[in-house]
């Protein structure tokens, strides 16, 4: 098939990404339809300006992103997300410790100091200490 | 650990889908901390990274310790991560079954486009490990670690906190010694097991294995269990080693049998052999090879 028979702005994204590298995930950021087909909970701070951040890049590539807190995971809303994602603006030490559910198994991103503390609370590998 | 991670990605599809991580490559002065342990002082004088983020610290974010992170087929490291508070090869970003950790500090706006790409991905790769939660929780260091904490034991003022690591004996032989205890550590690695210290395994030699750790070994005691002279210590040494307790060598052949493909040797989760689930997607070369 002919890049002509794609409407405009496709056609030009499309070779905007064949010939300038790193053009594919900005392309992917544009065209709504591509986004990635996940439910995502970003668990964080919230009102933060880092729950802000992570939220707005997040939108640009998922299909669904919602907002919880760090501190108060929420059981039924981390069950409906195909990936949990627990951060906090803090250096983890001072920031508050996140409780899991009991048997909990959801596909998580745990992330920086605070992430690595959670990990150590559930002895796991990633754990910081 | 800072804005880096460090060495040239595997080949991995963490790095490759649904975005190809394309990484910049710098050469950084290699870290005063990477000299003390193991294997530090060999390395060479800058190390090969690629930035991730862009926050001009070399702190803010962490490492795990990288002894005995993939012994278990649950646990794989994605990328090691820079840092000037452990030793080379610490991991920036690995999973543990359904738990993928990014040792990175800074949101998205400050992260390298590279960093973005492998972020994203992370977040799509993890999405396979749904239900599947990790094999093991951490129970001790691995045997690595004892060689390690051995060659510092001068350097430890707390008589509690020695005694905590190593048995009396071997405190008494090597106290001025740390080099002595080191080697000691490193000349039986292969026997190395934790009972609340690291002690190494005098009974595993007196039967003729030379490794704690091994699929054949394994299969050894439990054939070890039909001879009389024998029974007893093998039965002593599939009690430090399994989680299991059978009554009869005959129990003990099924379940070997049975699972003998499945087996894997986990320092970190306790010094034992223990079986992943049938079902459960294991690392790939993580289980025990016949």
């Amino acid at each position: 098939m002919s890049l002509r028979a794609y409407p405009c702005s496709v056609a030009l994204l499309a070779l905007l990404a064949l010939v300038l590298p790193g053009t594919a995930i900005q392309a992917h950021a544009q065209g709504a339809p591509n986004k990635i087909p996940l439910r995502i909970l970003y668990a964080g701070h919230p009102g933060s300006a880092r729950e802000t951040d992570f939220l707005s890049f997040l939108k640009q590539h998922f299909r669904q992103v919602d907002a919880g807190d760090f501190a108060r995971l929420d059981a039924k809303k981390a069950k409906e997300a195909d990936v949990v994602l627990l951060d906090y603006d803090s250096d983890g030490f001072n920031g508050p410790r996140a409780t899991l559910p009991e048997g909990y198994t959801r596909p998580t991103v745990t992330i920086g100091v605070i992430g690595g503390l959670l990990c150590s609370q559930l002895r796991l590998k990633t754990g910081y200490m | 650990m800072g804005d880096a991670a460090q060495g040239e990605p595997p080949k991995h599809e963490v790095f490759l889908s649904p975005f190809k991580v394309d990484p910049k490559y710098e050469m950084w002065p290699t870290p005063a901390n990477y000299r003390q342990y193991p294997g530090g002082k060999a390395l060479p004088d800058k190390i090969k990274v690629w930035r991730v983020q862009n926050t001009g610290k070399d702190y803010g974010g962490v490492v795990a310790f990288p002894g005995g992170f993939e012994d278990s087929p649950d646990a794989e490291v994605l990328t090691p991560g820079f840092n000037v508070g452990k030793g080379s090869g610490s991991v920036g970003v690995g999973r543990q079954g359904n738990f993928l950790q990014w040792g990175f500090s800074a949101p998205p706006s400050q992260m390298t486009e590279a960093g973005r790409r492998f972020f994203l991905n992370c977040i799509c790769y993890i999405r396979k490990f749904d239900g599947q939660a990790p094999l093991v929780r951490v129970q001790s260091s691995d045997r690595s670690y004892a060689v390690f904490l051995a060659s510092l034991i001068n350097r430890i003022t707390d008589p509690k906190f020695k005694t905590r690591l190593f048995p009396e004996n071997l405190l008494n032989k090597f106290n001025d010694d740390p080099e002595g205890l080191a080697k000691f550590y490193q000349d039986h690695l292969e026997l190395i097991y934790r009972d609340r210290v690291f002690r190494v395994d005098e009974d595993l030699p007196r039967l003729g294995i030379k490794s704690n750790r091994t699929l054949a070994t394994l299969q050894r005691l439990v054939k070890l269990l039909d001879d009389p002279a024998r029974k007893g210590p093998a039965r002593k040494e599939l009690q430090r080693y399994t989680e299991r307790s059978f009554a009869t060598p005959g129990e003990w052949r099924a379940w070997f049998d049975k699972n003998r493909h499945r087996f894997y040797f986990t320092d970190v989760g306790g010094y034992k052999f223990m079986i992943a689930p049938g079902n459960y997607p294991v690392r790939k070369g993580s289980l025990l090879q016949p």
